[in-house]
């Protein structure tokens, strides 16, 4: 039961990050980033909430960060500057690497 | 955004289905061979154990929630939940089945329909239902209220 | 100023450049090989971030400068050609000759430095740094970026990151990276705080950095980069200057006076010193460069580490106790001989953990000895505070539950014990009172006395308040002695009623709960008129305790050795024929708890024989009668949760060497229990 309810987790959450560096990776950014605020703030939340009771414990540390920081772009008290678009590329790649090294723990 | 969002980890105790706020939640383990009794202890302390070299009480849900004592099956799980965020306020929680993990709006909470006590839980944070099964959210602070006793 | 990290820096930048080196060979031969492109870009990249991170900042700008070159090959821009690769292997020499120098100070080698640089940057074209290492030729740290002469401020960034950055996956060097792709920036890497390379924890950081940055960027585009690592890294970011100050002379000089002396920059040093003293902390900065032999005479470790340490130990010490128990039961006497060096070794690196563990007890008195002064001030009252013994040291974990009880003992002295001037000198006594702290050791426990010569306690007044209180019966035939301890009665004490008149007391029930959770017991002796002494005794350790392991219905406990007197074989008759739980052995009365009871066994099918440990607490003695005794242990104590924790007679649990669980009874606890129930009955 447990072990099934974290593989379904892990995959579903491993192809939104996946797919959000991708875009990410485009230098077209500008145009999409509402729409990107607001996916990086869902998963970033979603595993926040769901990653430690299933061992993913320094990921959701590290997801914490990240939704924080875009609860307060999606809520106007923060700007999306290129940095910051800049630094969340480097996150969501670290989010994906410790995805997948404590996905192996287990 | 927590008045929004919420995510619960349900689990089944007999045929009725709680749930807690899965932030809470630190591990879900399977019941270990050995739980050590500790005497004078209310009956629903099942005992300690030993997780990851940290001693841990264990209560027991079925009990707590008014049902009778069961042997365990195999989907008998422990759920430890850690309320404050501090080492000795950790508690681990035998239930029959650990169902799943639940993404939910706290507007959905619905007054409970258990009146806000059922057997030593005195506190629900609310009912959700979804896919017409009634799932109620139990608040982690009764925990703390229970010891108090 | 070269230590063990750097010298790792070193170490693995070697590899790097032959690495390079063997790539360069290789791509002689192929010259449009990607892949070895690629590995040259990388290598390149490593060591400039490395260069960066450790204080190696011509190093770094020498490499940047190449990757900026490989990275136009490696985006089909410019191709390689024989001059390149020459140009790349002296490249590789300056970079060997850097690494083993650190940093430039001498003026030639600087330039020749320099004309190196200009020779790479000549390669790559369509490079807007090209042009600019061109109009500045004293230009040494030169970065890539903006226009950095116009517009720019300079910026001190001190960077000093939590233990747990790095665990949490964040790599510091992407983060100095991004503050170099802003402007002009210069790194300076402090690695004094990194602990010898035996027991340094490859997953914590221990670096502190330093960037001066010269940017047209904001303040907030600075603080940007550091949005996902503002809990773990403590960022101090200051605007030194309206222009762009980071290639001058004084900056390089006031970097490596910084670096010799181990010392932050601080705002400071760009208003005042630096650019007035040019040329003596030229000299200095020479010197001090050159290399030096580092001797480490202390190191700093995070105490929770420390606490690992001893907890592994006393696991260590578990297992080993139940080897022994294997080896004697084997009667093998290779294994017995073998077992006898483990047993040896693991006794002397547990002392050894416990010794690092311990801190001298004078920190936390320097504390009291301003309590002291401030309240006899304001009570006007003439004290001496003595103290004898103050370098005794204790475990760390003990001294910090020792500030309470210690707190109040001292208030009461103050407060109640020492009378005014006028009042001592009237009951002939020197004006000026005293109060003596006092610790020694004392077998394997620490003993501390705090007396004072002020006007004691009385007796009498106590006894009649006790049974007042109906804590003690009207007929009691109690010493002295006896009285005093009833101050440590619960619920005997409250301030307006005692305060006034016996002096003293107050709190004392507190005080015995606290000194009780780090298992120690306090007594209090006093003559009335002539002073008051308070002893507490304590465990040298808090984590680990000798403990008889024994067996009662399906548990196993452990009952501390130091409160053990005696262990008698009973039978169960003698139980069952004993009048008021009271044995007679020896023609003494011994009564007795018997565990099964206390505990509520249900089951109370039993061995004919049992065993009675006799144990002592605070002149209490009683028997303890238990199915079984298993042995000898010594086990790390951890704490329960606080949902069992009102259960008062188990003061922690134990984890075996197989994972299973023991119990701890607290001996002190457990008598007390007894003696309560009987007062009450």
């Amino acid at each position: 039961m447990l072990d099934e309810i974290k593989k379904q987790f892990y995959t579903e959450t491993i192809k939104e990050l996946e797919s959000i560096s991708r875009e990410l990776s485009d230098n077209s950014y500008s145009p999409k980033v509402p729409h990107l605020s607001e996916k990086i703030f869902s998963v970033s939340h979603h595993i926040s909430g769901t990653g430690p009771m299933l061992g993913f414990e320094t990921t959701s540390k590290i997801s914490k960060k990240l939704e924080k920081t875009f609860y307060d772009i999606k809520g106007g008290q923060r700007e999306l500057t290129p940095q910051i678009v800049n630094q969340t590329k480097r996150t969501i790649d670290l989010l994906i690497e410790s995805f997948n090294k404590e996905n192996k723990l287990d | 955004m927590e008045e929004q969002d919420k995510t619960l980890l349900s689990f089944q105790i007999e045929d009725e289905v709680f749930a807690v706020d899965a932030m809470k939640v630190d591990h879900i383990l399977e019941v270990p061979s050995q739980i050590t009794e500790v005497p004078n202890t209310p009956d629903y302390i099942t005992g300690i154990i030993n997780l990851h070299g940290n001693i841990i009480t264990v209560a027991d849900m079925r009990i707590l929630t008014g049902q009778k004592n069961k042997e365990k099956g195999a989907d008998t799980s422990i759920v430890v939940i850690n309320p404050t965020g501090e080492q000795d306020s950790k508690i681990g929680l035998i239930v029959d089945m650990v169902k799943e993990v639940i993404e939910t709006e706290s507007s959905q909470f619905k007054e409970t329909v258990l009146e806000g006590k059922k057997g030593l839980i005195n506190s629900f944070e609310g009912t959700v239902v979804i896919n017409k099964e009634f799932i109620h959210v139990i608040d982690l602070n009764s925990f703390n209220e229970i010891i108090e006793k | 100023m070269i230590d063990k990290f750097k010298a790792k820096f070193v170490e693995e930048s070697k590899d790097n450049v032959q690495d390079l080196e063997e790539a360069l060979l290789l791509l002689e031969n192929d010259m449009k090989n990607r892949d070895l492109i690629e590995r040259i870009f990388r290598a390149m990249h490593s060591l400039k971030g490395g260069g960066a991170m450790f204080g190696f900042n011509h190093l770094s700008d020498l490499t940047h400068h190449l990757e900026a070159v490989f990275d136009s090959v490696r985006n089909n821009q410019i191709e390689v050609t024989s001059d390149l690769i020459t140009l790349t292997f002296s490249a590789i020499d300056q970079i060997n000759f850097l690494l083993k120098k650190g940093d430039l100070t001498d003026t030639d080698e600087l330039k020749e430095h320099n004309d190196f640089i200009e020779k790479i940057n000549s390669f790559s074209k369509g490079s807007t740094l090209e042009e600019k290492v061109k109009n500045e030729t004293d230009q040494i740290y030169e970065e890539k970026g903006k226009d950095s002469t116009e517009e720019s401020s300079t910026y001190l960034i001190t960077i000093i990151p939590e233990k747990d950055l790095l665990q949490n996956g964040t790599n510091p060097l992407y983060l100095l990276d991004d503050l170099h792709a802003l402007g002009d920036a210069k790194t300076i890497a402090f690695t004094h705080k990194i602990p010898s390379t035996e027991i340094l924890d490859p997953t914590a950081s221990y670096c502190i950095w330093q960037v001066i940055l010269s940017t047209t960027e904001s303040l907030n585009e600075i603080k940007d980069v550091f949005i996902f690592v503002e809990d773990e890294c403590d960022l101090n970011i200051e605007k030194v200057a309206d222009i762009n100050i980071v290639n001058k002379k004084e900056i390089s000089d006031m970097v490596a006076e910084s670096l010799s002396t181990n010392t932050l920059i601080s705002k400071e040093n760009f208003t005042t010193q630096v650019w007035k003293k040019e040329d003596k902390q030229e000299k200095q900065a020479k010197k001090k460069i050159a290399i030096k032999d580092n001797k480490i005479s202390s190191i700093r470790v995070a105490s929770h580490k420390i606490d690992e340490l001893v907890t592994l130990v006393s696991e260590l010490v578990t297992i080993q106790a139940q080897l022994s128990l294997y080896a004697e039961q084997k009667e093998d006497p290779a294994i017995l001989t073998l077992t006898e060096g483990v047993q040896k070794l693991s006794r002397q690196l547990r002392e050894n953990a416990f010794d690092i563990s311990l801190i001298p007890l004078q920190t936390e008195l320097m504390r009291f000895q301003r309590l002291v002064r401030d309240l006899s001030k304001e009570q006007e009252k003439e004290i001496e505070f003595v103290i004898e013994g103050g370098d005794l040291e204790l475990d760390k974990n003990i001294i910090e539950h020792l500030t309470d009880p210690l707190l109040h003992i001292f208030r009461n002295s103050i407060d109640h014990g020492i009378e005014s001037p006028k009042e001592r000198i009237s009951s002939g006594k020197p004006p000026k009172g005293t109060i003596i702290f006092k610790a020694y050791y004392s077998g394997a426990n620490v003993v501390i006395e705090i007396s004072d010569d002020g006007k004691g306690l009385d007796p009498e007044f106590i006894r009649k308040k006790a049974i007042e209180k109906e804590i003690i019966d009207q007929n009691s035939q109690l010493e002295n002695k006896e009285v005093l301890n009833l101050l440590f009665v619960s619920g005997f004490s409250t301030k307006d009623e005692v305060s006034d008149v016996s002096g003293r007391g107050v709190g004392m029930d507190v005080v015995r709960r606290k000194i009780a959770d780090i298992r120690g017991e306090v007594t209090i002796d006093s003559e009335k008129g002539n002073g008051t002494v308070t002893t507490i005794r304590l465990p040298m350790t808090l984590s680990i305790i000798d403990g008889l392991l024994v067996k009662v219905d399906k548990n196993q406990y452990v009952i501390p050795i130091t409160a053990i007197e005696k262990i008698y074989a009973l039978e169960k008759s003698q139980i069952k024929e004993s009048f008021n739980s009271v044995v007679i052995l020896d023609d003494e009365q011994i009564p007795f708890i018997d565990l099964r009871k206390t505990f509520n066994v249900k089951d109370v099918e039993q061995n004919d024989t049992v065993q009675m440990i006799l144990i002592k607490s605070e002149e209490r003695k009683s028997g303890l009668i238990v199915d079984s005794i298993i042995g000898e242990y010594q086990t790390v104590v951890k704490p329960l949760g606080k949902h069992i924790r009102k259960q008062e007679i188990i003061s922690g649990a134990s984890i075996m060497g197989d994972g299973s669980i023991s119990l701890v009874i607290d001996t002190s606890r457990l008598l007390y229990r007894r003696k309560r129930k009987k007062a009450v009955s």
